[in-house]
């Protein structure tokens, strides 16, 4: 029978040992020394965990602040954008507003025809005032044409190209329009100055004229249709030394800020110049 | 076209600035330019298409401005500044002058002192004030189109 070596029964004792902390951590009965025993080690391994991420977000933070400030550059061109598209659509929605008014006082005015136009640009020589549209001979309009607003006359056709025409307003100094008063259907003459400032004259003595009077077209000379509204009397000058007495008017319409106007092209300018004499009279 | 829509926009009482007449004198105050009248005379036929002045009057009164504009410039060649505001009062009284003359022949009233006190004097005012920024821009212009020779 051959006896066993010792290294044969260090292999055994090796194994049972083995086999008996096996069979205990399995049964739990090891589960309070494996906790002691590994909650440094957690606690190790999470100090260096930390480090690590620490480690890692150093690296990678400056990408990730690079990312957002394009992302915010972005968001802030966007924003901008949308801003000017506000303006863009505040704008369109004043031009809508006068352009309305506009057509509402076209359709209040049947017997009229009307071709309206944007006021594009205004005379360089201060002297004058006369203001361009953006609407021509292409459009239909022709010299001597009246142009009015819903609220009121604005002055009458100056020149025209195919494009474009030259509106002259009746505050000009080479204005005069035939207005009556609306009160009395007084007959007078409205004109206009280098200043800017639209008098009444020639109105007779007798006549009465009170601030807030309303002036209205009369139709005389065949230049305007009749019954247009021109202004109102702020203040009047009567003398008694005068033939006449004048009058101040502050017309209907803001002929500082005009936007936009209504040409009336079915009135023909009555030409009176064929039934004046060779002299003059 | 900036002149009609956007200076004539911009009263002072009832005068306005006039660029053009600004940019033809910074123009005509360079040294190097010696050709301002042809912009002179191009300048003042567009205005007097465009403007209901009568019988070319912005013509004349630009293609006077620049010859005004040379004279001076011989005279105060050391300071161009103070060259370009004298010229700017003398040029914006003059054109004025020159309007209301010829409205005068043309059958318009136009009453002499309340056209001095509401538009020339306004009006120079605005052209002296843009007077400056005109002939700094004119000036650099200048020196883009005829860069100063080195030599080697």
């Amino acid at each position: 029978m051959k006896r066993f070596s010792p290294q044969f029964w260090q292999r055994l004792t090796l194994l049972l040992i083995i086999g008996g902390v096996l069979a205990l951590a399995l049964g739990g009965f090891l589960t309070p020394i494996l906790k002691t025993a590994f909650t440094p080690l957690i606690a190790a391994q999470q100090w260096l965990s930390g480090k690590y991420q620490a480690a890692v977000e150093f690296f990678t933070m400056p990408r990730d602040v690079a990312t957002l400030r394009q992302q915010n550059t972005e968001l802030q061109n966007k924003v901008s954008s949308l801003e000017t598209q506000l303006v863009q659509t505040q704008q369109q929605m004043q031009e809508l507003q006068v352009l309305s008014a506009l057509v509402g006082f076209a359709r209040d005015n049947p017997e009229n025809q009307y071709i309206g136009g944007s006021v594009i640009g205004r005379d360089p020589v201060p002297f004058l005032r006369v203001v361009q549209i953006n609407k021509g001979s292409d459009d239909g309009l022709r010299h001597g044409m009246p142009v009015v607003t819903q609220q009121g006359l604005v002055g009458r056709i100056d020149a025209v190209t195919a494009g474009a025409a030259r509106v002259q307003l009746i505050t000009d100094s080479n204005s005069a329009v035939n207005v009556r008063l609306q009160s009395t259907g007084t007959e007078a003459i409205l004109v206009g100055s280098v200043t800017g400032e639209v008098s009444l004259q020639e109105v007779p003595q007798d006549i009465i004229l009170k601030p807030g009077e309303l002036i209205l077209t009369s139709g005389l000379g065949g230049n305007y249709p009749q019954g247009i509204v021109v202004g109102q009397v702020i203040t009047v000058r009567k003398r008694e030394n005068d033939l006449f007495q004048t009058a101040s008017i502050q017309p209907a319409v803001d002929l500082a800020n005009l936007p936009a106007v209504l040409v009336i092209t079915n009135f023909k300018p009555v030409d009176l110049t064929p039934l004046q004499s060779p002299t003059g009279q | 076209m900036l002149q009609t829509v956007i200076i004539s926009r911009l009263p002072l009482l009832s005068g306005s600035a006039d660029l053009v007449l600004l940019v033809l004198l910074a123009w005509s105050l360079q040294s190097k330019v010696k050709y301002s009248w042809l912009w002179a005379l191009i300048g003042g036929l567009m205005v007097s298409y465009v403007s209901a002045m009568p019988d070319f009057t912005p013509l004349i009164g630009y293609v006077v401005v620049v010859i005004m504009a040379r004279l001076i410039q011989r005279r105060i060649w050391q300071v161009p500044i103070l060259a370009m505001f004298v010229g700017t009062v003398i040029g914006t009284f003059f054109t004025h002058f020159l309007d209301i003359i010829v409205l005068f022949i043309a059958g318009q009233s136009v009453p002499f002192q309340d056209s001095i006190a509401y538009i020339t004097l306004p009006s120079a005012f605005l052209n002296l004030l843009l007077a400056l920024p005109v002939y700094v821009i004119m000036t650099d212009l200048a020196k883009m189109v005829y860069p100063q020779e080195v030599e080697v």
